[in-house]
Parts: structure tokens; C-alpha cells; sequence
């Protein structure tokens, strides 16, 4: 199995990272590196496209993405291409059901840009911007217009869920293939509340529920989401902290174990990772437990994709600390393979061997 | 209203309060009473209409000791937005701030029939006072201003009038990082601790909790050693309220819809944090902002009130490690709880709902800390309703 890990490396965010980090795991835990992609700025967010023999990454801070073709034979990458997201400081990506499309999340500039996906997995250049708008949410410096930051597909992927952190809102986005456009419903966004700045979503992998990380305000919001309409109502708000937090602390990564069982959220400040367990009945969240990250400022966890593992990547101690989670309570327990890397902030697994035979 | 809280129960008359205003009563200490009851009881209405008000000014009841209903004493016009109340320490006098104006008004008050006559009124100094307190020595009037970030210090003359301002306190800092609610500092309460050694003030704009003395003899606000604590950022610190026994302290952060636990150390007047948990239960998806708070006499449960959410929250408290947990929610039976405050006895308490004109009583258990509407019990509160219509009809508040 490979690990490719975005790192941010500009020095305006402090970053020590050299670019895209490619590891192979073995059996045991261990991370041998195999490739560091070099003279990237700010790598972070990953996708891989539908066949998953391509990878495409966001250029943090700048307005640029670029795709990767996988050898899949050693795991390595090599340069397809790089188009612009015609907006500023592009911090994630996802492909459309058929792997015809990327979508990327402008954050400064409250866009969502749309770029056509090439039969080579090369990115064509942007055929569609969508402008969000919506009144900004009550933080000073943080808030100041719309901040997607994410783009969510839906489990059927009729639609796109953006969590804005801006504007306190979760847009819904739909892809028009035909006209290659994306159409947005404003009717549909779900209102969070101010100052929350959602900013991550993951949906429950059987039942329709998603949970969404707010930000600024430490909370996960529980939606009931109706597929067929694309309406969210929101059915909770816990916090992500432990009461006996009394630090400043800001949520970021959540994650949804593949069986549905649990949900992690990581703190940013508190410096830890909560655990949730899903209600079988209601999906509603209890908070069972929360584990130090293992280094600070945890802005990403991952999960591997058998759901057995949990990986947080400590931005500013430049650690990925891996935690076994025990299936039965979700509990968390740092392993000793600590994978040394300069400022990580997003790791994807690909197991070439699982992996659908590429076209 | 704070230090009605504080007063040991044998001198404890006064209670409660009305939207942004305090209701409070007293009573002469040479009556015989089987517990502390209110006599009268004094609201704050605010009056203007960019606060959306219908209120005339301050109200004083009557509190009928036996059947606790309400009957009106008399009507102060010709008040703008008389808010926060508070006595002199030996509540011969009430104090009222002007909201959103920069005066405070002083008033005798006659022991018999509970009338308000009007003394004098000074200039706070600052915008938007909000709340008041009188000193130890009985001697000056602490004035928090609002919207200018000031606290003012106001001497008082034997004859309970106020002389202008004699000293004037800056908090000056980097405010929080809500934009529209903390553009600079923001003082919400000047609260005396138990010992009434330390005023505590919330910081709302800061996201500060100031740890201040008063000294008495040079008439003057004086940092305290402990200086302040730092709150999380936007959370918004509003009211503070004590535990009666314990070394505890718990804060409404109005912004961010939580409650802190804090240890208040009475010799330094120190609060370091414990707890932070949110004023509103997880089913409560809807904005929100965290109002009043009030702990119950005996210190076993402490009540929130949630502006959106319109419940009251009770929280039990643990006796040992002071941490909260919530117990219910109970309907403010109106919109807009802005305000509330216990009786002197603690079985009681007022809910004022600023926007639907009310103030509900509930009565308190003790030992479970659940809340009930008192007017479901005619037997207990005979007359209330019908004040409680008097108001809205009157138009208290809008």
C-alpha cells in the first residue's frame, strides 16, 4: 500500500515541508519512503481520480492544481500537467461520479472552480466558476467573505456539498455534465450558526446522515440529508472539545470509520483527537473519548481504508502519528511508527492491488 | 441583583428582575418572617424605541408575603431605559443606569409603602452602562459602561444622592474576534465576590474576566494581584454568579452559548478555569446567545438563561470538584429571556422574557433543581396573572 502525503512548504506558513511525499507501507506499520515529488509550493489537498491511476493535488495559497499519473507498479508519480483554479489559495478537490470532472474549492476567493478531466486523467482547463455569496459570519479576521472549504460529494453524487466556513453555510452544488457547469440552489444551503465556520463533512457510509466539522465554534452538526432533494436539516450540535477543555482550540479533520461505528474530529489547540460513537438508532453523536494527537496543531486525520488505523498529521511538529483504533469502542492508541515529515496537512492510501483495473 | 445574592439569608430581601432590568424587593429587617420574603419587588423597563421597548420606566410592586402576588405600587415615568437595579447597603436607595444613554439616577426609597422618589442624576461618563454596584463602605456607586469600556466611580452622599464621577477606569485591549460585538472592550457586570473583597468584572468585548479591588478609603478601582483571566476567543464572558459556600465561580459567555466553571480563590481573588460546557443542550440546532445566570441559595444547581433557544438550563453543581451538568431545560414561557433572578428565599424565581412583555414565576425545588410554572398553582400564586396581564398591558416591554 502507498501513502501520498501533501506538505506544505512556503515559509509565509512557517512550513518545512519539500512537496508531495510518497511512502509504501508494509505489513507491519512500517513508512518506507519512496519518492519526494520536488519544486512543488504548498501541495496539500489530494484526490485521486476515478480509476485512481491519476492523483491531483491543490496548490495551497496560490491558484493553480496539478495531476500526477501513478506507477503502479512502485507507487511513484510523475507530472501530467497543472491548470488554474481561477481563484485564490485552492484548498480542496474532488472528481464527479463518471471521473469527467474536478472540482476545486477556492477558499480566498469564494469559488468553486470546475475543470474537465481528460481521457489521460490530465486536467483541461477551468470550464466553469461558481461564485458563492452569502453574508459573512462575525469573525473578524477569519470570516471575511465566502470560504468554501471543501467539496463534498454526496453518497449517490448527484450533488456536492460545500462547507463554507465564511459565510456560516453549507452550500449544496449540482453538476450539470451537459452544460458543464455547476448550478447552485441557494434554497437548499443549510444555515449554520454564526461564527460556527463549517469547514469539513463526512457522510455516514450506510445511512443518510452526514457530520460536519464547524471550525471556529469546535462543534460537529449532525444533518439528516435527504438524497433525492438534496435538503440537510440539522438534527444536533456537539462540541468537539472535552468540557474539561478550557484552551482555545479550532476543529479540522473528521473522519467516519468505513462500518459507521465511529466519528474522529481533530483539535487544533486542545491538540487532540475526539472520538465520537454513532447512535445506531438516531446517528446522533456521544463523545467517548479524546486522545492527545501526539504532536500539535493536527489538521488532518485519515483513516486507512480498511477503517483499522487512524493517521493525524501534526502540521507544526511535522509528525504523522498513527493510532489503532479498537473496533469494539473506538478508542484510540498511538502506535510507536511515527512517520517524521515536514509540515503534513493531508494523507490518501492507495493498495494497487485492490485497486479497479485502469481503462 | 448580584449582591442581593450575596447577602447572608437573614438580610436577604431582595430578588428579582425584569428584561434588562432588575426587579427587587426589601423588606425592613424588624419584620417577623418565617423565611426571607420580598416585599417589593422594582423593575427595570427599557423604554425607547430603537431597543423595540414599550416599558415606562421603573414599576415597584408589592409582593404579598402570604400568596406571593404582585400588586402595583407605583409607576416612575419619565425614565429612558432604567435597566439594571441596584440597592445601597442598606437598601435605603436604588441606583438605575440609563441604557444606552450615560446617566444614573438615585432614588429614596420610602420603607413603608415602597415608593421611588427621585434624588438626583449624575453623568456616567461612558456609553451604555449596564451595571451598577455600591461598595463595601457604603460610600460609591461602580458603574460599568458598556459600550465606551469604562467602569465609573460615582460617590455616594449620606443623603443617597450621587456626586459626578470621580474616577474612571479604562480596560483597555485587543478585543475578540466577533466583529460586531466586540469592537472594544465591553464590561457587562461589576460583580462583588461572596467576601466582597474582589469585584469581578466579565469582559464581553475582550473575552476577559478582571479581577479588581475597591479601596474604600481612597475611594478608588485598584487592580488586583490576580489581574484577569483570559477566556476563550468570542466566547463573550457576560454575568458572573458565585457559589455560596465553595471556592467556585461560574460565567455566562453570552457569544458562544457556554458556561465556565471557575475556581475563584477568595484570598487573591484568582479564577482559574475548570469547565467549559455549552448553556444549550445538543438538540438545539438554532442561534443562540447565553443571558443571565444565578446560582440556587444552597449552591446545588446553577440556572442559565438561552436568548433563542428561550430555556432555562439547570445545571447541577458537583460540590467537590464544582463542575456542572446539565439537569433540564425549561421553557422561560416567553421569548427573549433577557433576565432572571431567585427570590430571597430561592423558591422562586422571576423569568423576564423581553419580548413577549412577561415575567413568569417558577418555583424552585431544591433538592432536584427543577423548575415549574408557579401560575399552574393558583393556591401558591393567586393574583400573579393578573399582574403579569397589568404588564403586557401596560407594555412593559416589547
Amino acid at each position: 500500500m502507498y501513502a501520498y502525503v501533501g506538505c506544505r512548504t512556503t515559509k509565509e506558513r512557517g512550513a518545512r515541508g519539500r512537496g508531495l511525499e510518497v511512502f509504501q507501507l508494509d505489513a507491519q506499520g512500517t513508512w518506507d519512503h519512496v519518492q519526494t515529488v520536488p519544486d512543488l509550493v504548498n501541495p496539500s489537498f489530494l484526490a485521486f481520480g476515478k480509476a485512481r491511476d491519476v492523483l491531483y493535488t491543490v496548490h495551497g495559497d496560490f491558484s493553480e492544481v496539478s495531476a500526477f499519473r501513478i506507477n503502479s507498479q512502485n507507487g511513484r508519480l510523475s507530472a501530467l500537467n497543472q491548470q488554474s483554479t481561477g481563484g485564490r489559495n485552492p484548498v480542496h478537490l474532488a472528481t464527479d461520479k463518471a471521473g469527467h470532472f474536478l472540482l476545486v474549492a477556492n477558499y480566498a476567493t469564494g469559488t468553486i472552480a470546475l475543470l474537465p478531466i481528460e481521457l489521460d486523467g490530465a486536467l483541461g482547463a477551468l470550464c466553469d466558476l461558481l461564485e458563492l455569496s452569502g453574508t459573512p459570519g462575525p469573525h473578524r479576521s477569519e470570516q471575511k467573505g465566502p470560504h468554501p472549504h471543501q467539496v463534498l460529494p454526496d453518497p449517490e453524487q448527484r450533488r456536492f456539498l460545500i462547507p463554507d466556513k465564511g459565510v456560516d453555510k453549507v452550500f449544496i452544488v449540482r453538476l450539470d455534465t451537459e452544460a458543464r457547469k455547476l448550478m447552485l440552489d441557494d434554497a437548499l444551503s443549510a444555515i449554520a450558526r454564526q461564527g460556527a465556520a463549517p469547514r469539513h463533512g463526512a457522510f455516514h457510509p450506510t445511512a443518510p446522515f452526514v457530520y460536519v466539522a464547524n471550525e471556529l465554534d469546535s462543534t460537529i452538526t449532525t444533518y439528516g440529508y435527504d438524497g433525492v432533494s438534496g435538503r440537510l436539516a440539522a438534527k444536533e450540535v456537539v462540541p468537539t472539545l472535552p468540557p474539561n477543555c478550557i484552551v482555545t482550540s479550532h476543529a479540522a479533520g473528521i473522519q467516519i470509520t468505513p462500518d459507521g461505528r465511529f466519528v474522529y474530529v481533530s483539535n487544533r489547540g486542545h491538540d487532540s483527537v475526539a472520538v465520537f460513537a454513532v447512535d445506531s438508532q438516531a446517528y446522533t453523536l456521544r463523545q467517548v473519548g479524546c486522545a492527545p494527537s501526539g504532536g500539535t496543531k493536527p489538521r488532518f486525520v485519515s483513516l486507512d481504508p480498511s477503517g483499522s488505523a487512524l493517521f493525524v498529521a501534526n502540521e507544526t511538529s511535522d509528525t504523522i502519528v498513527p493510532f489503532h483504533i479498537d473496533r469494539q469502542t473506538g478508542a484510540l492508541s498511538p502506535s510507536d511508527h511515527v512517520v517524521h515529515t515536514g509540515s503534513p496537512v493531508c494523507i490518501v492510501f492507495l493498495d494497487p492491488s485492490k485497486e479497479p483495473v485502469s481503462q | 441583583m448580584m449582591s442581593d445574592c450575596r447577602l447572608g439569608p437573614s438580610r436577604r430581601h431582595a430578588l428579582l428582575g425584569g428584561a434588562l432590568a432588575v426587579a427587587r424587593a426589601f423588606s425592613t429587617a424588624a419584620q417577623p418572617a418565617p423565611r426571607a420574603t420580598a416585599r417589593f419587588a422594582s423593575v427595570g423597563c427599557r423604554t425607547t424605541k430603537e431597543r423595540n421597548a414599550s416599558g415606562e420606566g421603573i414599576t415597584v410592586f408589592w409582593v404579598d408575603p402570604a400568596t406571593g402576588a404582585w400588586s402595583q405600587v407605583q409607576l416612575v415615568k419619565d425614565l429612558v431605559n432604567p435597566s439594571f437595579l441596584a440597592f445601597d447597603r442598606q437598601q435605603r436607595f436604588l441606583y438605575t443606569m440609563h441604557d444606552d444613554f450615560s446617566e444614573v439616577s438615585a432614588f429614596r426609597i420610602d420603607a413603608d409603602s415602597g415608593e421611588l422618589s427621585l434624588l438626583n442624576r449624575q453623568s456616567t461618563e461612558g456609553r451604555n452602562p449596564v451595571h451598577l454596584a455600591v461598595d463595601e463602605s457604603n460610600r460609591f456607586l461602580i458603574v460599568a459602561n458598556y459600550a465606551t469600556g469604562t467602569l465609573a466611580v460615582l460617590p455616594r452622599k449620606p443623603d443617597g444622592s450621587l456626586e459626578p464621577v470621580y474616577q474612571f477606569e479604562h480596560l483597555p485591549r485587543e478585543p475578540g474576534p466577533n466583529k460586531v460585538e466586540q469592537t472594544s472592550s465591553h464590561p457587562h457586570q461589576v460583580a462583588y465576590d461572596r467576601a466582597r473583597r474582589f469585584l469581578i468584572v466579565p469582559d464581553k468585548g475582550l473575552d476577559r474576566i478582571f479581577c479588581l479591588r475597591f479601596d474604600s478609603d481612597q475611594g478608588k478601582l485598584v487592580a488586583a494581584d490576580a489581574g484577569f483571566v483570559q477566556v476563550r476567543p468570542g466566547a463573550g464572558p457576560r454575568h458572573i454568579t458565585f457559589h455560596p459556600t465553595a471556592a467556585f465561580a461560574f460565567v455566562a459567555h453570552e457569544l458562544d452559548s457556554s458556561v465556565g466553571a471557575y475556581r475563584h480563590d477568595a484570598q487573591c481573588g484568582a479564577m482559574t478555569p475548570i469547565q467549559v460546557i455549552p448553556s444549550i443542550p445538543d438538540t438545539f440546532t438554532g442561534a443562540n446567545t447565553a443571558a443571565e445566570i444565578t446560582i440556587e441559595p444552597s449552591g446545588g444547581f446553577v440556572f442559565v438563561f438561552n436568548r433563542g433557544h428561550d430555556r432555562i438550563g439547570t445545571f447541577s453543581v458537583d460540590q467537590s470538584s464544582g463542575r456542572l451538568a446539565p439537569v433540564s431545560w425549561t421553557s422561560s414561557g416567553g421569548k427573549g429571556p433577557r433576565f432572571f433572578t431567585l427570590d430571597p428565599s430561592g423558591t422562586r424565581l422571576y423569568a423576564a422574557n423581553e419580548n413577549s412583555d412577561t415575567i413568569v414565576p417558577f418555583g424552585v425545588d431544591g433538592e432536584t433543581g427543577r423548575l415549574s410554572l408557579a401560575r399552574n398553582n393558583p393556591d401558591r400564586q393567586p393574583g400573579l396573572h393578573r399582574v403579569l396581564n397589568d404588564l403586557t398591558r401596560g407594555g412593559w416591554q416589547q
